[in-house]
């Protein structure tokens, strides 16, 4: 009889055991005398991401090849080039925000207020002029050619934690001249002739937009294959990440 | 003849010499008519018509800026001897009419030959409003490099020729524009004041005799050829004539 009854214990335990829901107990507290080796929290690094503006489109054209009816206009030539370099930048890991990806035509204050929405970046505004050495790159940050470095505006207090849309460049004049001068240096190794320094100009698309930011123009539709400028795609994004990274090194962006 | 005839005609005949006596006040009345008939740009053309060569005001030496004969990528001053006269108004008009139209050859215009100074005011604090029309804006090579020349053109001669024009606002065809051409930023007022006389700016070396602007970027060679003369407009600008050699020095590349 107790024989049997323990038989049908084992057996009601047994099955017990191979139905019942595992249940996990929680780990024994770790004594203070041995320590637990926990795999290092490396936390995500922050994406990168270049604004890309590729200049005109719509009816506004930009400069135009004047060797022909059917010449190349700086509208497509840009968005095929800004196309080509996303494709690039996305390949090394930086996420890319294009400000037009179809013809049209865009403000330049909505071009700036997609870009001041993307959080920190680098916003780089693409042209091509229509004269020039073929196949070269000039960088410009945003500035006053008479006053060099200085700024060319002063941020005027309006009394709240806010900037004015039109002086949204001023806190960036420097490090966009920073970011301008590295990359100038990798444009002229990649597409020689270029000029080893950046210059000023007071372009409208730079002084809206809080970034540091740089306009290109690139020479030109004025040769006699302006097409074979989106070549240009390639080198343009190797200095893009060059310049980005040598930035982003300690002290980088200071000048 | 009967007598009703007699009236008749004598009748047309008065009626024939009150239409002659009418005659010239119709006649004065049509060209009335036809002078309100003109534009407004054309009124506004001929109030600041410039002034005759010939007229009381004595010349004097006074630097224009255009393309440098040997790098067409930048500005050289040209010592031009011009009756300029005293008044800011006229002084800036006679000025700027001959950066337009007296280029010592065409491949140095910086501003399309069709461009017209339409109006010039300076306002007692020392900025002056220039209104272009808009061949300006139409006529010029797109471009950051070429809008930047043009810009730095305007604003290094008004310099050297009305010294106390401490900011300059830009306008075409009397409206308030955002960009000159498409990139370079007319929203504001440029400060012209901390540019030295003739010369580039505070970090240039003062030797303003030799121009040495701020060097702007710009039209590289080869291409962005002059507009060629349009027909109608004088060869030369009023006292275009008398230029000494443009400036034998480069002037140096803004940093």
């Amino acid at each position: 009889m107790a024989a049997g009854a323990c038989a049908a214990l084992a057996a009601l335990l047994a099955a017990a055991q191979s139905t019942a829901p595992q249940q996990t107990l929680p780990p024994p507290a770790p004594s203070p005398s041995t320590p637990v080796e926990l795999p290092p929290i490396v936390p995500p690094a922050p994406a990168i991401t270049v604004i890309l503006d590729p200049a005109h489109g719509g009816a506004d054209q930009g400069a135009h090849s004047e060797a022909s009816e059917e010449g190349a206009v700086e509208k497509d030539l840009v968005l095929t080039i800004a196309l080509a370099m996303r494709r690039e930048l996305e390949r090394q890991g930086i996420r890319v925000i294009l400000t037009r990806q179809t013809d049209v035509d865009m403000a330049i204050n909505d071009r700036a207020a997609v870009a001041n929405a993307a959080g920190a970046g680098f916003f780089v505004t693409l042209h091509i002029g229509s004269s020039g050495a073929p196949n070269t790159a000039q960088a410009y940050s945003f500035g006053t050619p008479h006053g060099g470095a200085p700024p060319a505006f002063v941020p005027r207090p309006i009394g709240i934690d806010a900037v004015r849309w039109n002086d949204a460049q001023s806190g960036y004049q420097i490090s966009s001249r920073r970011f301008a001068e590295l990359l100038q240096v990798e444009l002229a190794q990649r597409l020689p002739p270029s000029a080893d320094i950046p210059q000023f100009a007071e372009v409208r698309q730079l002084r809206v937009v809080a970034h540091p930011a740089v306009a290109i123009e690139l020479s030109s539709v004025a040769e006699e294959d302006p097409a074979a400028l989106s070549k240009t795609a390639g080198p343009l994004a190797a200095a893009l990440v060059r310049a980005i990274a040598a930035f982003r090194q300690p002290g980088g962006g200071r000048p | 003849m009967s007598r009703a005839a007699r009236i008749t005609i004598l009748l047309l005949v008065l009626a024939v010499l009150a239409g002659l006596l009418e005659l010239p006040a119709l006649r004065t009345q049509l060209l009335q008519f036809g002078r309100e008939e003109q534009s407004e740009e054309e009124a506004r053309r001929e109030v600041i018509r410039p002034v005759p060569e010939g007229h009381e005001a004595p010349k004097e030496n006074v630097n224009i800026f255009w393309l440098s004969a040997d790098d067409p990528e930048q500005l050289a001053a040209v010592n031009t001897r011009l009756a300029l006269g005293k008044e800011p108004q006229e002084r800036a008009r006679v000025a700027l009419e001959t950066l337009i139209t007296g280029a010592p050859t065409p491949e140095q215009r910086v501003l399309p030959l069709e461009t017209s100074l339409l109006a010039f005011y300076l306002l007692p604090n020392g900025t002056a409003v220039a209104d272009f029309s808009d061949a300006l804006s139409h006529e010029l090579p797109s471009g950051i490099a070429s809008e930047q020349l043009a810009l730095d053109a305007i604003t290094q001669t008004l310099h050297a020729a009305v010294p106390q024009v401490g900011r300059l606002r830009i306008l075409i065809d009397g409206q308030e524009a955002e960009t000159l051409a498409g990139h370079v930023d007319l929203s504001g007022a440029f400060d012209l004041s901390q540019m030295t006389p003739g010369a580039a700016g505070p970090a240039a070396p003062a030797s303003a005799q030799t121009g040495a602007p701020g060097a702007a970027p710009g039209t590289p060679p080869g291409a962005a050829p002059a507009p060629p003369p349009a027909p109608g407009r004088p060869a030369n600008a009023p006292g275009a004539q008398g230029q000494s050699k443009p400036a034998a020095t480069k002037p140096p590349r803004r940093e």
